[in-house]
């Protein structure tokens, strides 16, 4: 069964413009207007920090938000940055506390909290290690 | 605040259920229903809480059945071998989880206090 989303790859970020260990930065793109592509924005931009402090051995997932607030204001086809900070961390889960502004203003901030999960048979390390390096590679040379 | 009043808090907040159902022997699983998600998201909070790293497999004691194969493999003794993977579990609370072992999953509150006890003073 095919599930055509309408959305290419259902891939939202558009680049990364900073990323350390603790923080990460990057801006989506403007076409993601809608408020739950602007969280599921966020989320991509969570997970790739996830997988960049495990140097991208193990599946990254979403696995709750929370404290989700958004302000009214909150609009606009304009580009929207993003910021990610890690909060807390064990092994294998990772909370972070993640905001979205458009056009310099706050709109979007929650707390978001992912898992890792070492690859497997139904998440292959051959296809997705080297899947997401890249993505990651790309999103960081077009910032 | 102790560090068992701080996990009974956390615990509760997570499962959503009140601070007094939570004592020290409180089985997570067993007793409280608490699920893996459950467990990821305590993994995170008692980092945040206690300032301690959290290595899940350990303080979910997640590999202690495996931990028990590899001693029967190995014909070492088992309390022995747990307490070499477990180093903040006591003896008697090691010999506890041996005697309870065939009624489900083991992780006690009293486990997450002794671990977090354990690498504060490390």
């Amino acid at each position: 069964m095919i599930i055509n989303t309408g959305l290419h790859h259902f891939f939202l970020l558009e680049g990364i413009t900073r990323v350390d260990e603790k923080h990460i930065q990057g801006f989506s793109s403007p076409s993601s207007r809608q408020v739950y592509l602007r969280i599921e924005s966020m989320a991509q931009l969570g997970a790739m920090h996830v997988r960049f402090i495990t140097d991208f051995n193990k599946h990254a997932f979403l696995l709750g938000v929370s404290n989700l607030q958004l302000s009214e204001t909150f609009q606009g086809n304009e580009q929207c940055s993003m910021t990610g900070i890690l909060n807390s961390r064990s092994t294998d889960s990772f909370s972070y506390k993640l905001t979205a502004e458009i056009a310099g203003c706050q709109s979007i901030s929650g707390t978001f909290l992912f898992a890792t999960i070492p690859y497997d048979d139904s998440f292959r390390k051959d296809t997705l290690q080297h899947h997401y390096k890249k993505i990651f590679s790309c999103l960081r040379n077009v910032s | 605040m102790n560090i068992f009043e701080r996990v009974k808090q956390i615990v509760a907040d997570i499962l959503d259920i009140e601070e007094e159902e939570i004592l020290s022997q409180t089985y997570l699983i067993r007793d409280l229903g608490a699920e893996s998600i459950d467990l990821l998201e305590l993994a995170v909070s008692l980092n945040a809480g206690f300032q301690i790293e959290i290595k899940d497999d350990d303080i979910f004691l997640r590999k202690l059945r495996r931990y028990l194969e590899e001693a029967k493999e190995k014909h070492l003794d088992q309390q022995a071998y747990l307490a070499d993977q477990y180093p903040f579990l006591s003896a008697s609370r090691i010999a506890e989880i041996l005697r309870v072992l065939e009624g489900g999953p083991v992780l006690a509150i009293e486990d997450l206090v002794s671990y977090i006890s354990y690498y504060q003073n490390k």
